[in-house]
């Protein structure tokens, strides 16, 4: 039975090519936006997850560098160096700007930080100085592609021009990227003189780490200290709470787009054959067998169509991202088995009405001319 | 003689009140083994509706069915798949082979059906369809095939699974003289040498001359039954015959043949025959 359903599969090479692509156009639809999401999951965090710190210092209340601010007086530094067991304390200047790029404006996370010894600064020089000096800035690679900048190149922040020193990776997060000035230049377009955003805390002895945040929450008022992970978790919330139900939409939208291309061309398929399953029938071909071969083709569509999908799925993100640096796709090895489970799902959902179909199917049929 | 299909009082009854039509009207028919019976009768007359029963393919309203003495009309949906798949064979006048499948395929998806292995399907497919003369033929798609050899790949799939009856619902209608000739020959060699009952629906008027019995259908109702006698037997192609004009003497013993093929076959090597029976 296995051959028939092949051999009728490929009878019609026309036919089986829209089912499997069909299959492969959906699995490319749920693949992409899987790793997309987990590609913007994981990006959204790089700059924060490169910080060389053990503690953020924030302003009490503040939740994620997304959605809420954080305004520390710069007073804060000396009281947090004299705690005990913190080994150091670095300023961090984080505000949203607007670079002005040959005339046309371009929101922008400005970061402020020790150029000296590097802490808060970029994830990873690709280009220029790691150490940006006054009216010097380093730039994402996202953001220089997106407007053809290169070093040495200028860009007006407010009314200043800064020449790019530096062209950094890992600081896209996909609405915006960051840029770096070092802390006096960033301090100048600061609108909040007196302070800073964040204090980044390194510890003398991890396993005090509790005890540290105690002791800073003690003496310091409107506080809040969160460690590295909490910090990283509270940035992905963001996008797991903003993206999951639009991704959920498309997949869903992909899934039934799966369901319906393998459904159609199964059951034109078995419309088509109607007589020979008749024929099936009256030699003694049980409905199930024949649900056997119906749902083996919907098998044969999806397997190939997965396979089909996968490969699509590499190269339009690959060229996705080669065109447009923002479409970062990040495929795990559990997608592909989740996504493999949905696609024979597809093909079960699909298989169902041909199914009806065959066991209304009289085989007195043979006997029509 | 053992019967192989006995149907009583059977009766069926297509639509309801004032358009109820008795297709089948209280018909008794049995067929015993390696008899070949002949159905004729006028289009709408109820035959193919009776070889639909027979072949446990329709319900009938009423009456009784016995293949092989048991019963059929109270079966499942499942045994009656069953009955058809071991106990029938079908021969029909369009053919009916899978259209993607080779004329060897064809026979194996039987073999398949009762779960014999692919090797072991392809094997005997293959020895069947040598048997019946298309060796050559095994790997050709239906459509690369003759009307006779899609007939002759349809009776192997009869015959597949040494199936008691076979039922022929024109198994002559589309295909020209000489290879419907062959194709009668080659129905009533099976019946003959394999001792098989064939039910057979026809049209066609040269089958009287190789049925055992020749039923005439009108209105659903059996109108006239003849039994046929033979006189010889054709030696060439199995088929019973009576004296014709192809006529030939060997050894001071006369033979008759059914057709100046059968004849000449004969002339050419005599002893092969002779010693065959």
């Amino acid at each position: 039975m296995f051959s028939i359903a092949l051999k009728n599969l490929f009878q019609d090479k026309g036919r089986a090519a829209i089912s499997i692509g069909g299959v492969a156009f959906s699995v490319l639809l749920i693949f992409i936006l899987q790793g997309l999401y987990w590609g913007w999951h994981e990006k959204i965090n790089i700059y924060t997850n490169s910080v060389d710190t053990d503690l953020w210092v924030v302003q009490e209340g503040f939740k994620d560098t997304f959605h809420t601010a954080s305004f520390l007086p710069k007073a804060y530094k000396d009281k947090l160096e004299k705690i005990a067991d913190v080994k150091e304390v670095n300023s961090l200047l984080n505000f949203r700007v607007a670079l002005t790029v040959k005339g046309k404006e371009n929101y922008n996370i400005l970061i402020g930080f020790d150029a000296k010894n590097g802490i808060g600064g970029p994830a990873k020089i690709i280009k220029g100085n790691k150490e940006p000096k006054k009216e010097e800035i380093i730039i994402d690679t996202v953001f220089a592609k997106k407007n053809n900048l290169e070093l040495g190149d200028k860009i007006k922040v407010y009314d200043k021009d800064l020449k790019i020193s530096g062209i950094s990776s890992g600081g896209d997060v996909i609405m915006a990227q960051y840029s770096f000035l070092n802390l006096e230049q960033a301090d100048d377009f600061s609108p909040q003189k007196d302070f800073v955003n964040f204090y980044l805390v390194k510890l003398e002895d991890q396993s005090k780490k509790d005890e540290v945040i105690k002791k800073i929450k003690d003496a310091l008022p409107n506080v809040n200290v969160l460690d590295r992970e909490k910090f990283g978790e509270n940035n992905r919330k963001l996008i797991l709470e903003s993206f999951i139900p639009i991704l959920w939409v498309l997949v869903i939208i992909g899934f039934i787009i799966g369901v319906a291309v393998i459904g159609l061309t199964i059951y034109t398929a078995t419309i088509e054959k109607t007589r020979e399953y008749g024929i099936l029938k009256a030699i003694g071909a049980t409905n199930l067998q024949l649900y056997f071969v119906v749902i083996i083709q919907a098998l044969i569509s999806a397997i190939f169509g997965y396979i089909l999908g996968i490969v699509f799925s590499y190269l339009v993100s690959y060229l996705a991202n080669y065109f447009e640096p923002i479409f970062v796709t990040n495929f795990r090895e559990i997608d592909f088995v989740y996504v493999f489970a949905a696609t024979i799902l597809m093909s079960f959902f699909a298989a169902f009405i041909p199914i009806k179909k065959i066991s209304a199917i009289d085989p007195a049929i043979v006997f029509k001319g | 003689m053992k019967s192989i299909l006995k149907i009583k009082n059977l009766t069926k009854i297509y639509g309801k009140g004032h358009t109820a039509v008795r297709a089948v009207d209280n018909v008794n028919l049995e067929v015993g083994a390696s008899e070949v019976v002949l159905i004729m009768g006028p289009s709408g007359s109820g035959k193919t509706t009776l070889l639909s029963c027979a072949g446990a393919l329709l319900r009938p309203t009423f009456g009784s069915i016995k293949i092989n003495n048991q019963e059929i009309t109270k079966l499942s949906d499942g045994a009656l798949s069953k009955i058809r798949l071991k106990n029938i064979g079908f021969v029909f006048q369009s053919f009916n082979l899978l259209q993607a499948l080779t004329a060897q395929e064809n026979i194996e998806v039987v073999f398949n059906l009762v779960g014999i292995k692919r090797k072991e399907a392809k094997e005997k497919s293959r020895k069947l369809l040598e048997k019946l003369g298309l060796g050559g033929r095994l790997n050709h798609m239906p459509p690369q095939l003759s009307g006779g050899e899609q007939q002759r790949v349809a009776i192997a799939r009869a015959l597949a699974l040494d199936a008691d009856l076979i039922l022929a619902d024109e198994p002559t209608g589309n295909l020209d003289s000489k290879t419907g000739h062959e194709v009668l020959a080659l129905l009533c060699k099976i019946a003959c040498d394999e001792k098989r009952s064939v039910l057979v629906v026809s049209h066609d008027q040269r089958l009287r001359d190789v049925a055992d019995r020749v039923i005439t259908f009108e209105d659903g109702k059996i109108k006239n039954e003849e039994k046929r006698t033979y006189e010889h037997h054709d030696l060439v192609c199995g088929m019973k015959v009576n004296r014709t004009e192809f006529v030939a003497s060997y050894n001071g013993k006369t033979y008759c043949f059914c057709s100046s093929n059968c004849l000449n076959k004969f002339k050419i090597s005599p002893e092969k025959y002779i010693n065959k029976h």
